[in-house]
C-alpha cells in the first residue's frame, strides 16, 4: 500500500511524445520524427472495443427508466454507500453524542438523587421513631446503621458491644484496631471526639412545607440517619414543620448542604463541643474495670478457701456492675461523638419565594451551567476519542479495500 | 454540486439532465475502457452497466473539487472492474472477437494487417496495469489529468507511467514486426 506517490518530473522527451500522442488522437499532424508514434496511436485507437448496438439500446432504456427507479435492486450496503460521508457521519455522530450526553446526564443525576427519589413519597408517619434498642436500658438511643464506615475513627467503632450482653459477658477494647483518618491535620487528631449539633430554620411557601419536610426526611434516610421526631402542622395559610434528625456525624456536612438547598435558609446554628476528655476518661474507666475483673477472676482461680472464694465472687459482682456502668457511660459519650442531631424547623411563609434575590437566581444559573458543562465535558471525553478511533478504523478499512482492489491488477 | 456532474464542457442545473449528459458522453468510452481492462466483452457489458447504475445512485456524493465528473465516473467503473477481476481471479482475454483478432479487413492493406497483428502481440506483453493505462488513454480518450485522478496518482506520475508503457509497447511492436 503506497502512502505517497513518488513524484517524477516528466522529462522533455516524454512530454513531447505524449503531446504527439494527444495530437494524433485528435487527428492532428505530428512531427515527422514521431510518425511511428502517430501510427501506433492510430492502430491502438482502431483497437478500441465498441459496444454492441443491442447492449447500448438496453442500457439506454435502463438509464431512461432510472434503473427501475425504486432502487429495489440495491442492498442496504449500496444504499449506505450512495450517501455522502457527511450524510452518515453527521447524523451518526450527533446521535452518538446525544446518546452519550443522555447516559452521562442520567447517570450523574441518578448518582445524586437516587436515594432521594426512592423515599420522597414516604409519609412522616412511616419514619421509625426513636426507640430504645440498645438493650442497656439506660439510654433511649437508636441504633444507627453505619454501612461502610471505614473513614471515621470514632472510639465506638473499636468497641465491640455484643447485643444482649448482660452480667457475665466480657466486654473488651480492641486496642490494636486503631484507625487513622486520612484527613488528619495534627497529631492525635483522630483521637479527638467532637459533638456537633445543628439548629436550622427554613422558610418556604405554606403549601410547600409538607413537601420540604418530606424531602428533608428523605435526605436524612439517604444519609443513614433517622428522624427522631417530626411534626407538621397546617392551619389555613399557616404551616410549620419541626423535625429532629439524627445522623452519623460523618454525614452531617452533606446533610446541611442538601437541606439548605430545599428552601430559603432563615437561620443556621451549629454547636461544636469537644468531648475528647470525657470520652477518654470513660474509656479508661471501662478498661480499668475490665482489668480489675480479670484480676479478680485470676485470684478466684487461685483461691484456697471457700471464704476467700466467696469474698472474691462478691468483688467480681461489684466489678461487673462497674463494667456495666462504665460501658454505658462510654457508649453514651461515643454515641454523642458518632451521631449528630439537626433540629430543623420549616416555616410557611407566603412571601418566601419573593425573598430570592438576583444573586440567588444567578447562583442557580451558574449551578445549572456548571452541571451542563460537566456533562458536556464528560461526553466530549468519550465522544472525541471514540470518533478518532472510528475515523482511524474507517481510513484503515478504506486503505485495505483499495489495496485489495489494486492487487487484482498484480 | 449537481451542476458540475456533467460531461466535459457541459453545464446544467438539472440533476437528471446532468446524469443523462454524463451517460451519453461517456457510455462508449467507459465500455471501451472496461473491456480493455477485463478483456471480456460480456463481463465488460455487465460491469459498465453496473458502474452507471452505481454512479446514478451515488450521484449526490460527487464532489467537483475532487475532479471532473468524467474522472469520477471512470473511478467508479474502475472499482467495479477491479471487483470483477478479484471475483473471477483471472484476467480475461481481450474483448475483440476471435475472427476480428485474426482476420484482416478486406479493405485493409497487407502492411496494416501485419502491423495490427504485431500490435496485438505486443499488447500481450503488457501487464494489467499497463493495459489499463492504454485503455484509459487510447480507448477511452482520457487526458493525463483524468487518468491520474482515476488511478489515484499525480498527473506527472501518470504521464511518466503512460510514457513508459507506450515506449514498452513501441519496442514490443518493433520486435514483433
Amino acid at each position: 500500500m503506497k502512502l505517497r506517490n513518488r513524484e517524477e518530473p516528466l522529462d522533455p522527451r516524454a512530454e513531447r511524445e505524449l503531446e504527439a500522442v494527444d495530437l494524433a488522437l485528435g487527428g492532428h499532424p505530428v512531427d515527422p520524427d514521431l510518425a511511428d508514434l502517430a501510427d501506433l496511436t492510430a492502430l491502438l485507437a482502431d483497437e478500441r472495443p465498441e459496444p454492441g448496438p443491442e447492449w447500448s439500446a438496453e442500457l439506454d432504456e435502463s438509464v431512461a427508466a432510472r434503473f427501475r427507479g425504486d432502487g429495489s435492486s440495491f442492498s442496504l450496503r449500496e444504499r449506505l454507500a450512495s450517501l455522502r460521508p457527511m450524510q452518515i457521519v453527521g447524523p451518526a455522530g450527533a446521535l452518538a453524542t446525544a446518546a452519550v450526553i443522555a447516559v452521562v446526564g442520567v447517570s450523574s443525576l441518578s448518582d445524586t438523587s437516587s436515594d432521594e427519589s426512592a423515599t420522597l413519597t414516604s409519609e412522616p408517619s412511616e419514619v421509625p421513631a426513636l426507640s430504645d434498642e440498645s438493650g442497656a436500658g439506660e439510654t433511649a438511643a437508636p441504633v444507627i446503621p453505619e454501612p461502610g464506615d471505614a473513614e471515621v475513627g470514632s472510639a465506638a467503632d473499636t468497641f465491640d458491644t455484643p447485643s444482649g450482653g448482660g452480667a457475665g459477658t466480657d466486654y473488651y477494647l480492641n486496642e490494636g484496631d486503631t484507625r487513622t483518618s486520612k484527613d488528619q491535620i495534627a497529631p492525635g487528631q483522630d483521637k479527638r471526639q467532637v459533638e456537633r449539633d445543628v439548629t436550622m430554620s427554613l422558610s418556604t411557601r405554606p403549601e410547600n412545607v409538607r413537601e420540604v419536610s418530606d424531602e428533608a426526611i428523605a435526605i436524612t434516610r439517604s444519609l443513614d440517619g433517622i428522624v427522631a421526631s417530626s411534626q407538621v402542622s397546617e392551619a389555613g395559610r399557616d404551616a410549620t414543620a419541626t423535625l429532629e434528625l439524627t445522623l452519623p456525624s460523618r454525614n452531617l456536612d452533606a446533610a446541611i448542604d442538601r437541606l439548605t438547598e430545599l428552601a430559603n435558609v432563615k437561620s443556621l446554628n451549629e454547636a461544636t463541643l469537644d468531648i475528647t476528655k470525657p470520652f477518654t476518661t470513660a474509656e479508661d474507666e471501662l478498661r480499668d474495670a475490665e482489668a480489675e475483673r480479670r484480676s479478680l477472676l485470676q485470684a478466684l482461680a487461685n483461691a484456697d478457701t471457700d471464704v476467700e472464694a466467696e469474698a472474691l465472687r462478691l468483688q467480681i459482682a461489684d466489678a461487673r456492675d462497674r463494667i456495666s456502668q462504665a460501658r454505658a457511660e462510654f457508649e453514651n459519650i461515643a454515641r454523642r461523638a458518632r451521631l449528630s442531631s439537626i433540629s430543623l424547623t420549616v416555616v410557611g411563609d407566603p412571601n418566601a419565594d419573593e425573598d430570592r434575590s438576583i444573586g440567588d437566581w444567578f447562583d442557580d444559573a451558574v449551578s445549572v451551567l456548571r452541571d451542563v458543562a460537566g456533562v458536556l465535558l464528560i461526553s466530549a471525553a468519550i465522544v472525541i476519542p471514540l470518533g478518532i478511533l472510528i475515523a482511524i478504523a474507517w481510513l484503515v478499512i478504506a486503505r485495505i479495500r483499495r489495496s485489495r482492489r489494486e492487487r487484482a491488477l498484480d | 454540486m449537481e451542476q458540475v456532474l456533467t460531461a466535459p464542457r457541459e453545464q446544467t442545473s438539472t440533476p437528471a439532465l446532468a446524469f443523462d449528459q454524463l451517460y451519453r458522453a461517456n457510455r462508449d468510452d467507459l465500455f471501451a475502457y472496461v473491456a480493455g481492462l477485463l478483456r471480456d466483452r460480456s463481463a465488460a457489458e455487465d460491469v459498465t452497466a453496473a458502474a452507471f447504475e452505481r454512479a446514478y445512485r451515488k450521484r449526490r456524493t460527487f464532489d467537483a473539487k475532487r475532479g471532473s465528473g468524467r474522472a469520477w465516473l471512470f473511478g467508479i467503473a474502475r472499482n467495479a472492474a477491479l471487483d470483477e477481476l478479484r471475483r473471477r481471479k483471472r484476467i480475461a482475454e481481450l474483448a475483440a472477437d476471435p475472427e476480428d483478432v485474426e482476420a484482416a479487413s478486406p479493405h485493409e492493406s497487407a502492411e496494416v494487417a501485419v502491423r495490427r497483428a504485431a500490435l496485438r502481440d505486443a499488447m500481450r506483453v503488457l501487464d494489467p496495469r499497463e493495459r489499463e493505462l492504454i485503455a484509459l488513454k487510447f480507448f477511452a480518450g482520457l487526458d493525463n489529468g483524468e487518468i491520474a485522478a482515476v488511478i489515484g496518482v499525480s498527473e506527472s506520475n501518470a504521464g511518466t507511467k503512460l510514457h513508459r508503457t507506450i515506449t514498452k509497447l513501441r519496442r514490443a511492436c518493433d520486435e514483433a514486426a
